[in-house]
């Protein structure tokens, strides 16, 4: 097959023949296929040319090799349909759209999930405040409140917890201790996270400062 | 070949048909989740600041209450003579002040829905712990679905020199 776009397509050359028996117009004798109609075109000639496909009789005479005499003055019809590389482009952003989003919602599902574990860390160190406010000035002298019993409620939302209690001694004013209660986890990675921390004062003989 | 085809093929047809029920399809799917997402964040949010709430004003309560009773609800008695229920009315916790039988003020917060309430005191050897326990229901719904549960324990009577303070790092 040539390279000539129009008349060396043995398709359309075919395609003209099976036309030619379908309308039952032939070219003039003595005529090519490739000649212009020597006089009006009959009925259905006219339809044939309504329908676009007529247009081809209207070709110059060509000479097989000879590309100048094949050249089509009029401007090429208008591309339809994408080619393979369009569809490539487009799937590829569609995937991208798609990734972007997935991860946007893992990552928020990841902060949420950080939000409900602290947020059970800081009830935990709240109640436990609760609990040390109870508590004898002897039982919260420095080294000896060092930890607590996790809550069920710990336990369950965070298997790995660990509780610690820090007691310090003022060193200025009346006779007061420090005392600070924290809760520390990890998370799947094994990233230690918090931690929650809750510090409160006692002060002797309980009495405003 | 003679002109720029006419038409599309049932080939081409089906081809656009599929890739636009897979976009629709993702779409629909993605709008649906975040769309759930936003319901439940919302939710969790609201029941989180109700119960924040709550548990700020019960323990500010139970500290500045000489005596506390448990008969199904909490009952605070100040030393000035008013006294404090809260009660659980479902869907939410009820405070009513009062002296003398007369109302003084009225509390609610919202609970989760078919949220189970239970009020709770404990006997430790310095004075009284009361426990507030909000738990879900029995609910047949994936654990991330439940309504948020907690508990809030705060002293009664105790040391007025206790001061708190929360540090997020």
């Amino acid at each position: 097959m040539c390279g000539h776009r129009v008349f060396c397509n043995p398709v359309g050359n075919a395609l003209r023949g099976v036309l030619r028996a379908t309308v039952g117009t032939k070219p003039p004798s003595g005529a090519t296929a490739l000649r212009p109609f020597p006089t009006a075109p009959s009925a259905a000639s006219r339809r044939v040319e309504k329908n676009g496909v007529g247009s081809l009789w209207r070709k110059q005479p060509f000479q097989h090799g000879d590309i100048t005499a094949a050249k089509d003055s009029r401007p090429l019809p208008r591309r339809r349909g994408m080619t393979l590389f369009e569809l490539t482009v487009a799937l590829f952003i569609l995937t991208t759209v798609m990734l972007a989003i997935v991860q946007l919602m893992a990552a928020t599902a990841t902060q949420r999930r950080l939000v409900d574990q602290r947020r059970v860390a800081l009830q935990e160190v709240a109640n436990q405040a609760e609990r040390v406010s109870l508590l004898a000035w002897d039982e919260v002298a420095p080294g000896k409140l060092t930890t607590w019993e996790p809550s069920a409620d710990l336990i369950k939302a965070l298997p790995q917890a660990k509780c610690e209690a820090e007691v310090s001694d003022e060193p200025n004013g009346p006779p007061a201790r420090r005392i600070r209660l924290s809760v520390t986890w990890t998370n799947a990675a094994g990233w230690e996270l918090g931690p929650a921390t809750v510090t409160m004062w006692r002060f002797a003989g309980e009495e405003r400062p | 070949m003679s002109k720029a085809r006419q038409g599309k093929s049932l080939v081409e047809l089906l081809v656009v048909v599929s890739i636009l029920s897979i976009v629709i399809g993702m779409s629909a799917t993605s709008l649906a989740t975040l769309y759930r997402l936003h319901r439940r964040y919302a939710r969790d949010v609201e029941q989180a600041l109700a119960i924040d709430r709550l548990a700020a004003r019960l323990r500010a309560d139970a500290h500045e209450a000489a005596r506390a009773t448990v008969d199904g609800d909490f009952v605070l008695n100040l030393a000035d003579g008013r006294s404090i229920r809260y009660s659980f009315e479902p869907p939410r916790i009820i405070r009513q002040v009062k002296r003398d039988d007369s109302l003084l003020h009225r509390d609610t917060f919202a609970m989760p829905r078919d949220a189970v309430v239970a009020f709770e005191n404990e006997e430790v050897a310095a004075g009284m712990l009361i426990r507030l326990s909000i738990r879900p229901g029995e609910l047949k719904m994936p654990a991330r679905e439940l309504p948020r549960s907690a508990t809030i324990e705060a002293s009664v009577a105790s040391r007025p020199s206790m001061g708190q303070i929360a540090r997020q790092p």
